[in-house]
């Protein structure tokens, strides 16, 4: 699934690590999910929005 | 996903799910394994379950080192350098470990070269597949580090 949180990381200037911690998840996990490789669950998804303050749509709504 | 497998499983739930996918692949070829010994039987009543149970944990312990998950951190050379070291002192560990314990089982029944040679071949493969496992691991999180 193609998303937005590598723009949305960037803006909030974190790194792959630094999200990662904050959402109880891996460096790799974070990665495969901005690669488009894994589909995370919504409570993933959430705790990823919020923490970078952007909304479910704005990160992973589809993406042209 | 609640289970009572969770308390053996990472929290992670990437990792979470692909392990609990390769054991559930490893169940299915248990129950298969099983299947056929039935078929192509009778053999001797013992080696049924312990081929059954190392096709399982060889199917699931493979899958999981090929996975390249993990070491989900190592991503930089000079992590990889450092974490080739410590899996370098976790093998020599496992085998003064290994060796000890297998000396205070076979006593008596084993001279103390054989076990000394089943302790390093031990050793070896412990590494080996450690090393294997971090090697997929890094060459996997460098494709996808971006900092």
């Amino acid at each position: 699934m193609k998303n937005r949180v590598k723009l949305g990381r960037i803006k909030k200037d974190l790194t792959q690590a630094q999200l990662a911690k904050r959402v109880g998840a891996t460096r790799q996990t974070i990665g495969l999910i901005e690669k488009g490789d894994y589909n995370p669950s919504l409570q993933l998804c959430i705790a990823i929005a919020k923490e970078l303050g952007q909304t479910l749509d704005e990160l992973f709504w589809e993406v042209s | 996903m609640k289970t009572w497998l969770s308390i053996f499983l990472p929290t992670d739930e990437y990792k979470r799910q692909k392990l609990l996918l390769f054991i559930a692949e490893g169940g299915v070829l248990l129950v298969l394994a099983q299947f056929l010994s039935l078929i192509i039987g009778p053999f001797e009543s013992s080696l049924v379950p312990i081929i059954s149970i190392g096709i399982f944990v060889f199917y699931v312990t493979f899958r999981y080192i090929i996975s390249g998950m993990e070491y989900t951190e190592v991503a930089t050379q000079s992590d990889y350098k450092k974490e080739r070291k410590n899996i370098v002192m976790k093998s020599l560990s496992f085998g003064v470990i290994f060796t000890g314990l297998n000396f205070l089982v076979q006593r008596g029944d084993y001279i103390i070269v054989d076990l000394i040679m089943i302790g390093l071949l031990a050793t070896l493969f412990f590494f080996l597949f450690s090393w294997f496992s971090l090697k997929r691991s890094f060459n996997k999180n460098r494709e996808l580090i971006d900092e």
